[in-house]
């Protein structure tokens, strides 16, 4: 009896591990305590570049989810509060006999102060330009901007929507069916889950935030911008498609002919780069029966292509120039 | 109105980001080249020469990274300081010689720094003209760690080092070559002269732990104060801010300059240790610092070394009389001022702490600071609390013009922590959790790792988690954009 007692205090007397096996226990209790209190921290606090892929967060925004744009505006209201001259062109709206006018959709070369919609605006008297100028447009932003002002009544001479090669990267990023409204109306995307582990990544934000970190949540995983200048996917060609064929469906309704205006980029201007994006956007658009004005003929005719961009490779004032001189003899060569 | 600037702002500074400076330790050409190094460096490291020629490349290496046209400057620095140094131990005038060194380090550094500011100052020329006007980087660090060798090796407190690729190994090692620490002759010099080399890293658990909380500094929360607060002082003086209540995004710089630069010291210490060099500490909690005095004392303590050794000393230090120490320590403190850029905004900078030092000299000697030093209990820690809260905001008061180098700028901001629209006190983006999340999660990890004892067993593995765990949620929790390391432009 007094043996057994012997033998049990010593094996209690004995740590339950070895000394590795402690050392494990410690190493991997800290690494649990340091993930816990990193899922806590952004379960908090969020950083914005998370946010744009909680599409179940609680950020607010103008935006409500749509079935064939992935977002549109909730409401004009919401429209106004994100872009703010809304206000003007809904004064515009209700003049008894609005003058008739060009509404243009894009990015920094048309919304920039001295871009392409300043510059119609300057430069040319028959029409009346609007445009809703806003800190970034991806292109399902600008296809709700025009959604909701053709539903809000106006109705211009023709509608055009600019995209640059880079656009069409947008869309390699985020495709059509990644992109979502909040709850809240904010602009959010669904990651792509990985085949391993999209249970951790979808229920743990310290695990989704090491994974955006890789570029595997991307449509297109380490997609490059450069690479479409030779080719574009046929998802991202499909994104298009489906985009183009919404709104050709409300522009016919509303009876607004459409173009789509092809920007070239440095590269492909002073430089050898392809023209695949913007071929496969031209044949998308002609099968939807838009105008396409193509500027690349022009552009890499000049003399001097350096001279129409700046230094960050928008386009300068004769970039502009040049452009608008393209635009006004593709609407006058409309039908 | 502060939203739509914080989001336009981050437009135009993803346009600037092409500019690049010298390469950051959180960038990946440097991740790469440490590797490179180090695994080379293991295999190498019981061969002397073999040691030099590759810490030296690989130092040459991250300086020149898309800056090939520095490393002429950086090599004349080394040329002249070694050369100086050798000749004053050997000269009948070493003096002289030494004088002749200081005066290079000083007329170069001048030169690239003030010669700007100095024409558009005293000659008509447009602030335009010097748009691509550049400062070598570490150019400072440099030349400060140049003059302390050379005037050391006058004072006899240490040899010249007679091999030129040593000496310039120990000026221009990569860890430290850019924001310092700035290092005397003891501190590493001595450890790269002949036999002196270390073979083995020093302490790599500790170098791991302050390489991962540099991380975890720079990325997690003085990149993401830096996002929080960058709009209000780009438009501090502007319409966007009218109204805004300046003090917190003052405090927020205040943390994100500390833990900006004691990440880089921390990195930088923390690399060299995994080469067996162990450098003294740059920042010891500074912020708690009851006195200006004491805060000089806990803040860039390399730089305040420097300063009291060889211009405080050197002018007199206190042993004048009064009015010769004051005008000594103000003196110092312009100098030192300046010494960080060239910019009269950093001459008032230098000029509020110098009158700050002066003030606590003649606040000590008053009855009523005996009398308050003096109680015990609770009462010297409400006393105490008081001094640290003084002493922080005199402290955030001078990092307006240190932050700010227009005087318009400057001068609004101070205006801002008084007016202000108490609709508008507490919303904006200073009220971001994350910002003040990300300083309390630093704040807990440093604790429960200084908590820890490194015992055998659960502990000492608890500790090696903590270390790998913080790398690792730096690299989760890291800010979007990451800026440079402030001091980098010093």
């Amino acid at each position: 009896m007094r043996l057994l007692a012997v033998r049990i205090r010593a094996l209690f007397a004995r740590p339950v591990l070895g000394g590795r096996a402690r050392a494990c226990a410690g190493f991997a209790v800290a690494l649990a305590v340091l993930c816990a209190a990193g899922e806590a921290y952004l379960r908090v606090a969020p950083p914005a570049n998370l946010q744009d892929y909680l599409p179940d967060s609680d950020r607010e925004g103008p935006f409500a989810p749509d079935a064939r744009y992935g977002i549109r505006y909730r409401s004009p209201a919401a429209l106004e509060v994100d872009c703010p001259h809304y206000g003007l062109v809904r004064k515009f709206v209700e003049l008894p006999n609005p003058p008739p006018c060009w509404a243009m959709f894009g990015n920094s070369f048309v919304q920039m102060p001295g871009a392409l919609a300043d510059t119609a605006r300057e430069k040319q008297n028959k029409f009346v330009v609007v445009n809703l100028p806003r800190v970034t447009t991806p292109v399902p932003i600008r296809f709700a901007q025009a959604e909701m002002l053709l539903e809000t009544g106006l109705r211009p001479a023709r509608a055009f929507f600019t995209f640059i090669p880079l656009d069409a990267h947008g869309f390699e990023l985020h495709s059509l069916s990644q992109t979502r409204a909040t709850p809240g109306g904010a602009l959010a995307y669904e990651p792509r889950l990985p085949a391993f582990g999209g249970a951790l990544v979808r229920n743990s934000r310290l695990a989704l935030a090491g994974y955006t970190r890789t570029g595997w949540h991307h449509a297109r995983p380490f997609a490059k911008a450069g690479a479409l200048y030779d080719r574009v996917d046929d998802s991202v060609r499909a994104d298009f498609r489906t985009q183009f064929a919404a709104f050709a469906e409300t522009a016919k309704r509303h009876r607004v002919p459409v173009s789509v205006v092809l920007l070239p980029s440095y590269e492909q201007v002073t430089r050898t780069a392809g023209f695949a994006v913007q071929d496969a956007i031209a044949e998308e658009a002609r099968a939807v029966r838009w105008g396409v004005c193509d500027v690349r003929a022009a552009f890499r005719a000049h003399p001097n292509g350096p001279a129409l961009f700046f230094p960050d490779k928008h386009f300068s004032a004769t970039g502009n120039d040049l452009l608008l001189r393209e635009v006004v003899k593709h609407a006058e060569a409309q039908p | 109105m502060l939203f739509w600037v914080v989001k336009a702002h981050r437009l135009e500074s993803l346009c600037h980001q092409t500019k690049s400076a010298a390469v950051s330790f959180e960038q990946k050409p440097f991740l790469i080249l440490f590797a490179v190094t180090f695994v080379a460096w293991l295999l190498v490291r019981h061969r002397e020469r073999g040691t030099v020629t590759l810490l030296l490349a690989a130092s040459l290496v991250f300086y020149a990274h898309n800056h090939w046209f520095l490393l002429p400057i950086l090599f004349a620095y080394c040329g002249v300081n070694w050369w100086v140094a050798v000749r004053t131990e050997r000269s009948s005038r070493p003096r002289l010689v030494m004088l002749l060194g200081v005066a290079f380090n000083l007329l170069v550094l001048c030169y690239y720094k003030y010669t700007p500011l100095l024409l558009q100052t005293f000659v008509d020329v447009p602030a335009n003209a010097f748009e691509k006007w550049s400062i070598p980087y570490g150019i400072s660090f440099y030349a400060f760690t140049g003059i302390a060798y050379m005037v050391e090796v006058y004072r006899k407190e240490t040899t010249a080092e007679p091999s030129f690729w040593r000496y310039t190994l120990s000026a221009c090692f990569f860890p430290h070559l850019v924001a310092g620490p700035i290092l005397r002759p003891n501190e590493f010099l001595d450890r790269v002269r002949h036999g002196a080399l270390p073979t083995e890293p020093e302490a790599p658990g500790e170098a791991l732990w302050l390489i991962a909380r540099g991380f975890f500094k720079k990325l997690v929360v003085a990149d993401r104060i830096a996002v929080t607060i960058d709009p209000f002082f780009a438009h501090v003086n502007g319409p966007a801010t009218e109204g805004v209540w300046a003090l917190p995004y003052v405090w927020l710089y205040a943390l994100q300059i500390f833990f900006d630069f004691s990440a880089y010291t921390d990195m930088a210490r923390g690399f060299g240790m995994l080469f067996g060099y162990r450098w003294p500490e740059n920042f010891d909690r500074p912020y708690l610092s009851a006195s200006v005095t004491e805060f000089w004392r806990r803040w860039h303590m390399t730089l305040s070394r420097f300063l009291r050794d060889f211009l405080y000393i050197a002018l007199g230090g206190n042993r004048c009389g009064r009015f010769r120490t004051h005008l000594n320590l103000m003196l110092t403190m312009l100098l030192g001022g300046l010494w960080h850029g060239a910019s009269w905004s950093f001459l008032v900078w230098g000029g509020l702490h110098g009158t700050f030092l002066i003030a606590h000299r003649v606040w000590t000697g008053t009855r009523l600071a005996r009398w308050l030093n003096a109680r015990e209990g609770l009462a010297r820690g409400v006393w105490h609390a008081v001094a640290v809260l003084v002493t922080f905001h005199c402290v955030c008061l001078a990092w307006c013009f240190f932050r700010l180098t227009a005087f318009a700028d400057s001068a609004a901001c101070v205006r801002k922590w008084f007016e202000c629209d108490p609709a508008k006190m507490w919303t904006g983006p200073w009220t971001d959790p994350a910002v003040w999340l990300a300083v309390a999660l630093y704040a807990a990890l440093a604790w429960v790792a200084s908590s820890v004892k490194p015992r055998p067993g659960f502990a000492h593995g608890a500790l090696v988690g903590l270390r790998w765990g913080t790398l690792a949620l730096a690299a989760l929790l890291a800010s979007p954009s990451s800026g440079a390391f402030i001091y980098f432009q010093f």
